[in-house]
């Protein structure tokens, strides 16, 4: 999670103890290829270009360049911010 | 098997783990707690305290039960508030149970018509309406709950928690025909009728379902928004569940107490580095162990005790380390 809060940040508070936040997943653009939508759902749970890269059975190297043509393409500032934007999704968790 | 760091948060996990039928939340529970057995299983209860004592639901031997039902319906329901009032370790029953009878200047016997039961037991929820056992039958008795029960404080970080998970569900909970959509402010349908009995409903999920029927979330400003965004970034709320549905995220999180530790507010880094630490171990070990710099060990654990709010390593490990 990044310091910036998530667009679209919605907070409510349950009693005293709990507070549920909430805010929509950015769609990612249009203009992304196959490849740069299955990169990102991985980026976006938290894998390691390396773990994405022998998952993909490419490079590390090609994983790094597609992981780079997606930060230009959705403007995202990091990989953190791709997390942030696009959500982990409950396969980061099931693992 | 030595116990590690992963063994109370297990427990807390199947704490606020959402599964709407209790005797299988309190099952999920009891299987969590068991590297903690010592010996003779682990039983898990809730107990309603609002009219009259009686447990609610029950996950663990059939002996054990037993004992456990006729224990709990023994007391009026002030001592049984007081029996099964809410601690942050694990305590003896036999202790406990000594205790209250010479406040009220009774025989322990007198207190508890003879139904005794002998076990060590982790008890959260809250005094007034309801409580959650987690017990360990044993036959073990000593003075000293924490000497005699192992790993005694490990487990009792879980019980802040525990206690919450039990406020939680009682939130979530709702008559089957209440199960209503809900709406999100574009219009559209988070939850179809139904779908929250399909049992793959998450907590998060429950909770707002209900608490945005009965109109009782309160929302914050943008700037407030902000200000508690960057509060649960720095560690001091801890994010109970979430999940992504339907191109939404929701996530659920708890103000952490204000006195103990809260392990829920660590990463995964800095609990490996704090566990090695509360063992005993120099950081160079702990660096070579986990296959880091030094310097990344004294920073993770910096990073530990500011979010833990205690000054020194040695309070550090005072508040974590078991006996």
């Amino acid at each position: 999670m990044g310091k910036r809060p998530p667009p679209g940040l919605v907070v409510e508070h349950v009693g005293e103890e709990f507070v549920v936040f909430s805010w929509e997943l950015a769609a990612p653009p249009s203009t992304l290829t196959a490849a740069e939508r299955d990169v990102l759902v991985r980026v976006a749970r938290g894998d390691s270009n390396a773990a994405i890269a022998r998952a993909r059975k490419t490079s590390v190297r090609t994983t790094a360049n597609q992981v780079a043509s997606l930060l230009r393409k959705t403007g995202a500032a990091s990989r953190f911010d791709l997390i942030r934007q696009f959500g982990g999704g409950d396969a980061a968790l099931d693992e | 098997m030595p116990l590690s760091m992963s063994d109370p948060l297990r427990v807390v996990e199947a704490g606020y783990h959402w599964a709407s039928d209790e005797r299988e939340w309190l099952s999920g529970i009891a299987e969590a707690a068991r590297p903690f057995a010592i010996g003779e299983g682990v039983a898990a209860y809730t107990v309603e305290l609002a009219e009259r004592a009686q447990i609610r639901a029950y996950s663990g031997t059939s002996e054990v039960e037993a004992r456990a039902r006729a224990f709990t319906s023994a007391f009026d329901l002030a001592t049984a508030r007081q029996v099964y009032a809410p601690t942050e370790f694990v305590g003896n029953a036999t202790y406990r149970v000594r205790r209250l009878a010479k406040l009220q200047k009774k025989s322990v016997r007198d207190l508890t018509r003879g139904k005794h039961i002998s076990a060590f037991a982790l008890v959260s929820g809250d005094p007034r309406t309801q409580a959650l056992a987690l017990v360990f039958p044993s036959e073990r008795e000593a003075a000293d709950p924490d000497r005699a029960f192992p790993h005694a404080r490990v487990l009792g970080l879980a019980a802040a928690h525990l206690s919450a998970a039990l406020r939680l569900r009682a939130l979530a909970a709702g008559s089957p025909d209440d199960a209503d959509s809900v709406l999100a402010p574009n219009g559209r349908v988070l939850h179809a009728v139904g779908a929250a009995r399909n049992g793959r409903e998450s907590l998060v999920e429950a909770v707002v379902r209900r608490e945005r029927a009965r109109g009782r979330l309160r929302r914050s400003d943008p700037d407030e928004a902000a200000r508690m965004w960057s509060v649960l970034v720095a560690g001091r709320w801890s994010i109970v569940d979430f999940v992504d549905r339907d191109g939404k995220r929701l996530l659920l999180a708890r103000r952490n107490p204000v006195h103990g530790p809260d392990v829920l507010a660590l990463s995964d880094e800095e609990r490996d580095v704090v566990w090695l630490a509360t063992l005993g171990h120099s950081r160079k070990y702990i660096a070579y162990e986990l296959g880091l710099a030094a310097a990344t060990v004294t920073k993770r654990l910096g990073s530990a005790q500011r979010k833990l709010r205690v000054k020194s390593r040695r309070e550090l490990l005072r508040k974590l380390g078991h006996v």
